[in-house]
């Protein structure tokens, strides 16, 4: 009930403006929706940010999250062998480095 | 067929979402763009931007691309799908994750996830851009709403339409 409660208004208001987006139809729409993307890559890049910076001078979760990254973008690992390879290592790694510090 | 298709590959997505709505962009796109070509890339950067109009989790973009495969019985799917799996899934960690307070062991596991999450979220933003940003003034833009975002507390949805105000005027 409490999913389907913080889910619905979402999922209502986001289908007008789908109906809006489907039918872009009009070059100045098109444009607007252009926008939008591009501000919504930059607010991801911004969030990206604020979540690494806590965390910018723990140098294994650092180069774990870069691996993890580049596995995905170039390596095309899917979600389930990125979790199943990427979370035992960090499990494992950073304490036993950790305990001979 | 789609719509079982639907199912299916959100309930995953859901499934495998530790870490929240972001972590799962890289795979999602790579499901509904590269895999099952349901939309374009450029599509599934603009369904996350108006997600980001709309209130609650990243994920709520699922209706968009339901809604591109099979209309509104598409998006009904796709929404329940990517919602009901890990709706049940929290429920059930939660009571378990409940028992072993204070154990050690529960802080390392939850420790080990979250370097795992962060790159999973740089290779969502990375797949965004590249929907995106794809002449110099759509980079611009990208960089200076993250330097807003960064210096100011603006609300992110106030950005995404201000955007949208200055597309409207200037990609005409």
């Amino acid at each position: 009930m409490a999913l389907a409660a913080s889910v619905l208004p979402g999922f209502a208001i986001l289908m007008l403006l789908g109906a809006i987006a489907f039918n872009a139809h009009f070059l100045w729409l098109q444009g607007a929706l252009r926008a939008c993307a591009a501000v919504a890559v930059g607010l991801a890049f911004a969030n990206a940010i604020e979540m690494t910076w806590p965390r910018r001078h723990d140098l294994i979760d650092l180069a774990i999250a870069a691996a993890v990254a580049i596995a995905v973008l170039l390596l095309h690992a899917s979600l389930v062998l990125t979790f199943l390879i990427f979370v035992p290592l960090s499990f494992l790694v950073p304490h036993g480095w950790r305990m001979r510090v | 067929m789609n719509l079982s298709r639907l199912a299916i590959a959100f309930a995953v997505l859901s499934l495998l979402g530790f870490g929240g709505g972001k972590a799962i962009i890289p795979q999602m796109h790579t499901d509904v763009v590269d895999n099952f070509h349901w939309i374009s890339s450029a599509e599934f950067t603009r369904f996350y931007a108006l997600g980001k109009l709309a209130p609650g989790p990243t994920t709520t973009m699922a209706g968009l691309v339901g809604y591109a495969v099979d209309g509104m019985m598409g998006a009904v799917v796709a929404t329940v799908a990517i919602f009901l799996p890990a709706g049940v899934l929290v429920r059930l960690a939660g009571i378990a994750w409940g028992r072993f307070d204070g154990h050690p062991w529960r802080d390392r596991i939850s420790g080990s996830l979250k370097p795992v999450v962060l790159g999973l979220i740089w290779a969502g933003v990375v797949t965004l851009a590249r929907g995106a940003t794809d002449a110099p003034p759509t980079a611009l833009l990208a960089l200076v709403a993250a330097f807003i975002l960064l210096r100011t507390n603006w609300n992110q949805s106030l950005l995404v339409l201000c955007a949208g105000a200055i597309g409207a005027a200037m990609f005409r």
